[in-house]
Formats: C-alpha cells, sequence, structure tokens
C-alpha cells in the first residue's frame, strides 16, 4: 500500500464522510433573540374588547368605549387599570357621578405609580381633593423628581386655602428649577392669596424682564 | 509486521487529515452559519453578525442567515440594519405558508415596522381570513399607525360583532 492509495481511499472516506454531514445539518434558528413577538394562538376576546375599548377612546367615541369597557369589566371585574381607563372616558364625556360610581370600586393599591398619579388627576376633576393628595404624595415619595405631580399637588393645596402645604410644594419646586418663570408666578400668587404680599413682590420682580 | 503497523496509523491519520480539510472546505459556510448561531445564542451578537455578514457576502442569501442578522442587529439595537434584515427575510418568504409570514408580521410589530406588518397580517388574512392571531396583530399595527378607525374594524371583526 503505498501513499498514492492512502490518500484516494482516504478521499473517498472524505467524501462520504462530509455529505453525510451535510445532509445530517439542520439549518434552523435557534429560538432565542426575539422572545414574546410570535402571538399566541390562543387571543382571549377580553384582550381585544379592551384594546377596542382604548382606540374608542383615542377616538373621542365615548359612548361607545364605555360600553365597551363595561362589558370588559363584568368578566374581568379585577382589571382596576381597566376601571380607570372606562373613569377616564367617563370624565371626559361628561358623566362625572357615574365616573364618581366607578372610582368607589377602585383599589388604588392594585395601580402601578403613574396610573395612581392619573387617578388622583380624575379625583381632582371631581374635586374630590383629599383622595387625590395622599395618591400625589405616593408617586412623590417614589419618585421625588416628578415635578409635573409635585405642580399638580401645589395647584391642588392652595385652590384647597392649604397655603402652607401648597408653598412648601412650591419651594421644593423652584429648588429643582429655579428658571421656571410660571411656576414662580404661581408660587407668587398663592404668597398673595396667603397674604404674604411684600414676599410676592421679589417673586414676581424675578418674572419679569 | 511493525511496518503493516506503521502503514495502518499513517492511512487513519492521512484519512483524519483530508476528512477534516475536505469538511472544512465543503462546509465552510454551514461552519459559519453553526459558529454565527451559537454565537448569537451566548449573546455574543457582534460576532455573530460579523459571520453573518461574512455569509451574505459569499452568497448565502438564506432566511436563516437575514433572521439571525435580524435577532442579532435587534440585540445590539441598529434598528436600521435590522429593518435591512427583515426586508431581505420578508422577500425571502413572498410565497410563504401563513403561520411564517404571521411570525414574520409578529417580528415587524415587534420591531415598530408597522407598515411591514400590516401588509404581511392582510397576505395572512387573505389565506386565513379566521386566523385570529393575525387579527389581532393587524388591529394592533393599525393601531400603532394611528388608523383607529381600522383597527376598531378589525378589532370588532375579531370580536364577531361585524362580518
Amino acid at each position: 500500500m503505498n501513499c498514492l492509495h492512502i490518500m484516494l481511499i482516504a478521499s473517498v472516506v472524505a467524501t462520504a464522510t462530509c455529505s453525510l454531514a451535510k445532509e445530517s445539518q439542520t439549518l434552523t434558528q435557534p429560538d432565542a433573540g426575539l422572545p414574546g413577538l410570535t402571538p399566541s394562538e390562543v387571543i382571549p376576546d377580553w384582550v381585544a374588547r379592551w384594546e377596542l375599548a382604548r382606540c374608542l377612546t383615542i377616538l373621542k367615541r365615548y359612548d361607545e368605549a364605555i360600553a365597551d369597557y363595561q362589558i370588559l369589566l363584568k368578566g374581568k371585574p379585577e382589571l382596576h387599570k381597566a376601571r380607570l381607563e372606562c373613569a377616564q372616558a367617563l370624565v371626559w364625556s361628561d358623566k362625572k357621578s357615574e365616573a364618581d360610581t366607578l372610582l368607589e370600586k377602585i383599589n388604588a393599591s392594585q395601580l402601578t405609580l403613574p396610573e395612581q398619579g392619573a387617578l388622583a388627576d380624575l379625583y381632582v376633576i371631581l374635586k374630590k381633593y383629599a383622595l387625590a393628595a395622599p395618591l400625589y404624595r405616593t408617586v412623590l415619595a417614589a419618585t421625588p423628581e416628578d415635578h409635573k405631580t409635585r405642580l399638580k399637588l401645589a395647584e391642588m393645596l392652595s385652590w384647597e386655602k392649604k397655603y402652607a402645604e401648597s408653598l412648601t410644594e412650591y419651594t421644593t419646586l423652584l429648588k429643582a428649577l429655579p428658571e421656571d418663570q410660571q411656576i414662580r408666578r404661581k408660587y407668587a400668587l398663592v404668597l398673595i392669596w396667603n397674604g404674604q404680599h411684600e414676599a410676592a413682590i421679589p417673586e414676581l420682580r424675578k418674572t419679569l424682564p | 509486521m511493525t511496518k503493516q503497523v506503521q502503514q495502518f496509523v499513517l492511512f487513519i491519520l492521512a484519512v483524519s487529515i483530508v476528512t477534516s480539510v475536505v469538511y472544512h472546505v465543503l462546509n465552510r459556510d454551514n461552519i459559519s452559519l453553526q459558529k454565527a448561531q451559537q454565537y448569537a445564542s451566548n449573546g455574543r451578537y457582534s460576532e455573530a453578525v460579523s459571520l453573518y455578514e461574512k455569509l451574505v457576502a459569499n452568497g448565502v442569501h438564506s432566511e436563516v442567515v437575514y433572521e439571525g442578522v435580524l435577532i442579532c442587529q435587534n440585540a445590539l439595537k441598529k434598528p436600521e440594519k435590522a429593518r435591512g434584515a427583515l426586508q431581505n427575510l420578508i422577500f425571502q418568504n413572498k410565497d410563504a405558508e401563513p403561520t411564517r409570514l404571521r411570525y414574520l408580521a409578529a417580528i415587524a410589530l415587534g420591531m415598530g415596522e408597522q407598515d411591514i406588518a400590516t401588509q404581511q397580517y392582510r397576505k395572512v388574512l387573505l389565506a386565513r381570513p379566521d386566523d385570529r392571531s393575525a387579527r389581532l396583530g393587524l388591529a394592533r399595527a393599525l393601531a400603532r399607525s394611528g388608523l383607529y378607525e381600522e383597527a376598531v374594524k378589525e378589532y370588532r371583526l375579531l370580536l364577531g360583532e361585524i362580518k
């Protein structure tokens, strides 16, 4: 057996091995990488109903949206977020007393922080300030740099004539946003309502060119 | 006897070397592909992408390669490149069966490519009007495109409230 024979046999064996290897290879992509992008086969009606109600709300077709939210909540009463959204649609369609009734059934602890903020906004519209304040404070305790929420709280406290508390919130805001003229003017107004006219003057001057 | 053993060992050695060389030459692309897939599975997306790109440069335009590029570019947060791979993938699958098209539509939707997703979902629904998953995907794609009126219609169809 010389070298040429060896090489010949080797080539035959190699070719056979390669074709076998090629056939056995599976050219499939591993599943990892795009998790959750394939929708499941089973789509429960309530998911579609909820998304439909949201679309209708965006289209300002509130009556239809409310009807769909009501169907949704009948089958899924535990969906506090949907209840909140339904209450929003009711408020925006000027059905405040119905919204009020619906809000009574909401368990705020089941909501996320932004949802608690939205619930507080609804309470403010319904002039239920006592219910709104603790929610705003919960949001602010978790995210003290949420200036929008702090401003809402400061304004609401001033409408309740809780000037001292309101001014505290404004002071915190102005520490974070000293250049914000609108906040400073609102702060000055609360100072005036609180009888602190002397203190209001320099604050208002700061907002003038 | 000793010479025979020597020859046998030499033979085995030669077979191994030649097998390995021939295998690597003939299966260069498959080996690269497997390596790329391994990299992608281990989260080494940049290395995977460079292998996938070499494969494309070598003329390998298989959907497995484009899907790999898509996965990696998505993970690397390179939406433009991922979009390119997605479009190639869609092109490769233009006559694919509805389940595959729906999968691609779902990927497109996940990537924020609403128009592509809408197109693909519509193709699925042409073939399979009762595909609830595709109908929901279409409604979502339309809603995310701001086409709420059309989305509402699809949701109502899905809920069996209109025909």
